[in-house]
């Protein structure tokens, strides 16, 4: 078992061990590190942020620019106009906040579930725990698609077809992911912590809110986030469930800039919003770092 | 390896627990109401995502049913009109062609990234924050981004591709080309593999290291006996995720290609959308999402056969 | 006592379970002929200016009726998409209206997402469909059931750039309609004068794409009569002959021009926004619809070009057109059936289709309107073509598979990764499966 608790800021390098041996292998080593492994880190970055870049500056050309061929990188005329331009050209504004209505509410519920669910998995003993979570673990390897026609079908009974309930609601049972997770962290909750508090005559759900939930707090930002950063990329739920132009997330409206003709893309339009649409998880991300990257390694702890 | 994930814990101190007779029998009635109480979501949830879709499934995939009305019992006919149905199996090889060619390729990048940050270079966090940024774009934007990039006329790849002589062309028109931009794309996102790897890799002692120096191992050497080994566990998680992911692969053949140029990038996901929600063949698309369904189940039980002999739970802790 | 315990948890969340369904499986819909405060159209006609021109005759309809409209716009995600319409109906929450591509319409009709309009039509006191071109009113049926009524139809024709034409000898007159319809080889001949590559070897300019823009399988199958359905076997053939012909037609033209360097040609001189090479002298001659006049007003006002028939396949073969267009529809499980019909009525009837024509520059197919030159003054060509040559689609339950089927189809003929009889017969094995379904009916 890897050490689950180790923490994300570990993650830099401490191989102070490694770094014996003659001075000559000592300098060779340095010379690999400061120039190869250095230029290689370089010229990587660059690439994955090439698209990046070319997107952002996309979006700020004007249409004279964009017809330059062969292209290039820079605007000649920089038109900020663009940004603007997307919420006339479609119901941006009103894409961006549906998408972020239903993030909020998936991570809300997201958090909450999973959180009881792996709590009554780590923190209590009860008949039959065990066996419940192998089949949690069981589910975590069912392929997905096998469910996209039955709940669909549940979901147009329950007349929930054009709501957000079907993208929110099914995140309210937990997901196996997020429940092994945060039950591998709840895990490492000193049982005396919670027996001296029930020996005080604290209810249980005192317990888990004002008790372990703080306790827990690394590991639910963790889960939070993965669970926001999903449920803003998600593309084939919203393309299944919603229907009505108010109700679309930018996954989906922002299908409106393609047409049956490549030829009628707005590439300007097209990047300005794309470039928009990145702009709620690369703050998080920038705000957060540290447990994106626990997130990322928590689960993969097993 | 799902054994490995359960951990049994000790009993708790007598102490702390002390059970008078009777009260004992209500307290462990209550425990057990109050265990169940805590994950009934998750049991609810199991009977109506994983429970009612399976077996609503097997009867819908016996059915002719068009979303509507009454379905009609065919018996097996839905199975035996996939399973000779060429562009069912055209769906899965492109499906499995993408999986094969995508997840190595990434699970390769990823791991030539992590050692690159594992080395002691003092701005690792700009690199691994510059790595990280292409997988914070939605893969739907990413098909948007590929899409200006590789235009003919005004896309920078396919300027290069011309600069270089390899004929400037509209890449997705051509069905094998169109498969590789797909693929292509997967690498962009492999910062969260090279994270994980990253990790397995501060969790290798130094110590080890140092034993098998002393042993005369060269890094070759020391690379199959120490690394390799004390990796498997972050292979093999970045293997499962990756090929799952794979299995599902949707939206790049949504967007980009709308599942062609001749079918070459309809993805078996695709093909059961299509059939479902495009057609109103739901029966069919039923049949075909549970012969997936069947073909993950082996999947996952392979995996896990492997990794019961290769991978090293142990050595890391 | 334990085990009760469990087992009555168990109970109570399945119970709680099985209630939450059955709340949501009853049906609450039924039919009334009370009037409603507003009624709501679902469109796939989605861009302007359709668009516009449906909120106007929303408008109207409130003026005669007191009942708002709202428009709501559909864009199909691909062709024959209804995936909007088939979940609200199965959700029991349809529109009050839908206007639909014809295409789609049949099959849609034949699974029961559609209303029977026959009963509808009874009711009226003349034969309100004698008003309409018979043609996409038997499209919009299926097996002799009435399902839609036409709003609007389309035709299509060859556009050719006389100045180019000049410019390498070719006299425009050689293309005059009234010569009738243009051979393909006689379009092959003058298309070869117009080819050019530049310095690097691309294409700086064509003659004639066959499956650009609105030429592709359809267009040509269509227009040249093809036979698509045989009611005897209930089945599409194997290879017709008119499809193998337009095939080899696309694949010769593909392997002759070098398939990838017109996809790239195609990308090139068409990659900024409403953009054809056609536009801009790059490409001498095009086969598109009718609507293609508005864009060319647009974008290419002066620029001095001829419409002629459909390039037919030997000289003296029938001119034909295909002719495709959209119907509005009442879905079934409407709230009010009779409001929905009122509005159908005035939608798709003279009033609604001459602000939706005018707007639109389509075609009417209310029948007095087709010759009214404040609606079709600017068609020049097309409405008579349409009235005298249009051929549609016959109204088969499985067009939308069928057409994708024969797009990717023609996608592996081009590439000359099929013959054409094996394309076409893939797209009769995937098909007739699909068609079983439905067997047997009669397209009328």
């Amino acid at each position: 078992m890897i050490d689950i608790s180790t923490p994300a800021k570990r993650i830099s390098p401490r191989r102070a061990g490694r770094s014996g041996g003659t001075r000559a292998a000592r300098t060779a080593r340095k010379l690999w590190d400061n120039v190869i492994v250095r230029a290689f880190l370089i010229v990587a970055s660059l690439a994955f942020l090439f698209p990046l870049v070319w997107m952002i500056t996309t979006a700020l050309k004007s249409p004279a620019d964009l017809a330059i061929s062969p292209p290039e990188l820079l605007p000649r005329d920089w038109t900020w106009g663009n940004f603007a331009e997307v919420f006339s050209y479609i119901p941006f504004a009103r894409f961006f906040v549906n998408t972020l209505i239903v993030t909020v509410l998936t991570v809300l519920v997201t958090v909450v579930s999973n959180f009881l669910i792996a709590y009554g998995f780590a923190c209590l003993d009860w008949r039959g725990r065990d066996g419940l979570f192998y089949t949690v673990l069981i589910t975590l390897f069912l392929p997905f698609p096998l469910a996209i026609i039955p709940t669909f079908n549940l979901f147009s009974w329950l007349h929930w077809i054009d709501t957000f309930l079907p993208l929110i609601v099914p995140h309210a049972f937990g997901s196996a992911f997020f429940i092994f997770l945060l039950r591998q962290f709840l895990l490492q909750v000193p049982r005396e912590y919670l027996d001296a508090a029930r020996l005080d005559g604290a209810s249980e759900w005192r317990i888990v809110w004002q008790i372990v939930f703080p306790l827990a707090r690394p590991a639910v930002i963790a889960v939070a986030i993965l669970a926001a950063t999903k449920a803003w990329n998600e593309f084939l739920t919203p393309l299944l469930y919603l229907h009505s132009a108010e109700n679309q997330t930018l996954a989906i409206g922002m299908q409106l800039f393609k047409s049956e003709f490549q030829t009628d893309i707005r590439f300007d339009l097209m990047m300005a919003a794309s470039a928009m649409v990145i702009v709620p998880p690369v703050i998080l991300f920038f705000l957060c770092q540290r447990y994106f990257i626990r997130g990322i390694t928590l689960g993969a702890a097993k | 390896m799902i054994d490995t994930m359960i951990e049994r814990r000790e009993a708790l101190p007598e102490v702390l627990t002390p059970p008078p007779a009777r009260r004992g029998m209500t307290r462990e009635r209550r425990a057990q109401v109050r265990g169940l109480l805590f994950v009934s979501p998750w049991i609810v949830g199991l009977l109506a995502f994983v429970v009612f879709p399976i077996v609503y499934s097997v009867y819908i995939s016996l059915t002719d049913y068009y979303g509507i009305g009454t379905p009609k019992f065919v018996g097996l006919k839905n199975f035996e009109t996939l399973f000779s149905d060429p562009i069912a199996l055209l769906a899965g090889l492109n499906t499995i062609g993408y999986a094969g060619a995508a997840v190595p390729l990434t699970l390769l990048v990823a791991l030539l990234l992590a050692f690159a940050m594992n080395r002691k270079v003092r701005e690792v966090a700009i690199y691994r924050t510059a790595l990280y940024l292409p997988t914070l774009i939605p893969l739907f934007a990413l098909a948007f981004v590929v899409i200006v990039l590789i235009n003919p006329s005004t896309g920078p790849i396919s300027s290069l591709l011309g600069a270089v002589g390899l004929g400037n062309r509209d890449l997705l028109s051509d069905p094998n080309l169109a498969r590789w931009v797909i693929i292509a794309m997967a690498p962009l996102t492999a910062g969260n593999a090279a994270i994980i790897f990253l990790a397995g890799l501060n969790n290798i002692p130094g110590s080890l290291y140092e034993a098998a120096r002393l042993d005369g191992a060269n890094a070759i050497q020391q690379f199959m006996h120490v690394t390799l080994p004390l990796l498997s566990p972050a292979i093999l998680f970045n293997l499962i995720v990756g090929i799952s992911a794979g299995l599902e692969v949707f939206t790049q053949g949504y967007v980009m290609t709308g599942g062609g140029p001749n079918n070459a990038t309809l993805y078996y996901l695709l093909f059961i959308y299509q059939n479902a929600f495009s057609y109103n063949r739901f029966g069919y698309a039923s049949a075909a999402a549970l012969v997936l369904f069947l073909v993950g189940l082996v999947l996952a039980a392979i995996v896990y056969q492997i990794s019961k002999r290769f991978v090293n739970y142990d050595a890391a802790a | 006592m334990k085990r009760i315990t469990a087992r009555r948890a168990t109970a109570t969340m399945l119970a709680a379970a099985a209630a939450i369904a059955l709340v949501g499986c009853s049906d609450g819909g039924s039919g009334s002929d009370e009037k409603p405060e507003k009624l709501v159209v679902w469109t796939g006609q989605a861009n302007e200016p359709g668009f516009g021109a449906q909120q106007e005759i929303a408008e109207k309809f409130e003026a005669a009726t007191g009942i708002a409209v709202e428009i709501v716009p559909k864009p199909p995600a691909f062709a024959g998409d209804n995936t909007s319409l088939a979940t609200s109906v199965g959700a029991g929450v349809p529109p009050d209206l839908y206007v639909m591509d014809r295409n789609s319409l049949p099959g849609q009709g034949a699974i029961g997402m559609l209303t029977d309009l026959g009963p509808l039509l009874q009711g009226e006191d003349a034969d309100l469909l004698d008003n309409y071109l018979p043609g996409p009113v038997k499209t919009s049926s299926f097996n002799g059931q009435h399902y839609g009524l036409p709003l609007f139809a389309t035709a299509r024709g060859l556009y050719f750039n006389k100045t180019l034409l000049k410019e390498v000898g070719v006299d425009p007159a050689v293309l005059d309609p009234a010569n009738g319809a243009p051979t393909i080889e006689l379009i092959t001949e003058i298309a070869e004068k117009l080819d050019h590559r530049d310095a690097s070897g691309d294409y700086d300019r064509l003659g004639f794409v066959p499956w650009y823009s609105q030429a592709k399988h359809m267009t040509w199958n269509v227009s040249h009569g093809a036979q698509f359905f045989d009611e005897d076997t209930c089945s599409i053939p194997e290879a017709g002959d008119v499809q193998v012909q337009t095939f080899e037609y696309l694949q010769e033209t593909a392997e002759r021009l070098g398939y990838q360097d017109v996809q790239t040609f195609i990308a090139t001189y068409a990659s900024t926004p409403n953009s054809s090479p056609f536009f801009t002298g790059n490409l001498g001659m095009t086969i598109d619809g009718n609507f293609f006049i508005d864009a060319l007003e647009k974008y290419a006002p002066d620029l001095d070009y001829g419409v002629t028939y459909i390039p037919v396949a030997e000289e003296g073969d029938p001119i034909g057109t295909y002719m495709g267009g959209w119907s509005v529809v009442i879905p079934r499980g409407v709230h009010s059936e009779h409001w929905s019909w009122e509005l159908a009525k005035f939608f798709a009837g003279e009033e609604g289709q001459r602000i939706f024509e005018t707007a639109t520059q389509t075609i009417p197919t209310w029948t007095d309107l087709i010759d009214d030159p404040e609606v079709t003054g600017r068609q020049g060509l097309f409405s008579s073509m349409l009235e005298d040559y249009g051929i549609e689609f016959p109204p088969l339950p499985v067009t939308t598979p069928f057409y994708s089927a024969m797009d990717q189809a023609q996608q592996a003929v081009l590439l000359g990764e099929s013959t054409p009889e094996e394309a076409l017969a893939s797209v009769a094995q995937q098909v007739n499966t699909q068609m079983q379904g439905y067997c047997p009916y009669t397209i009328g």
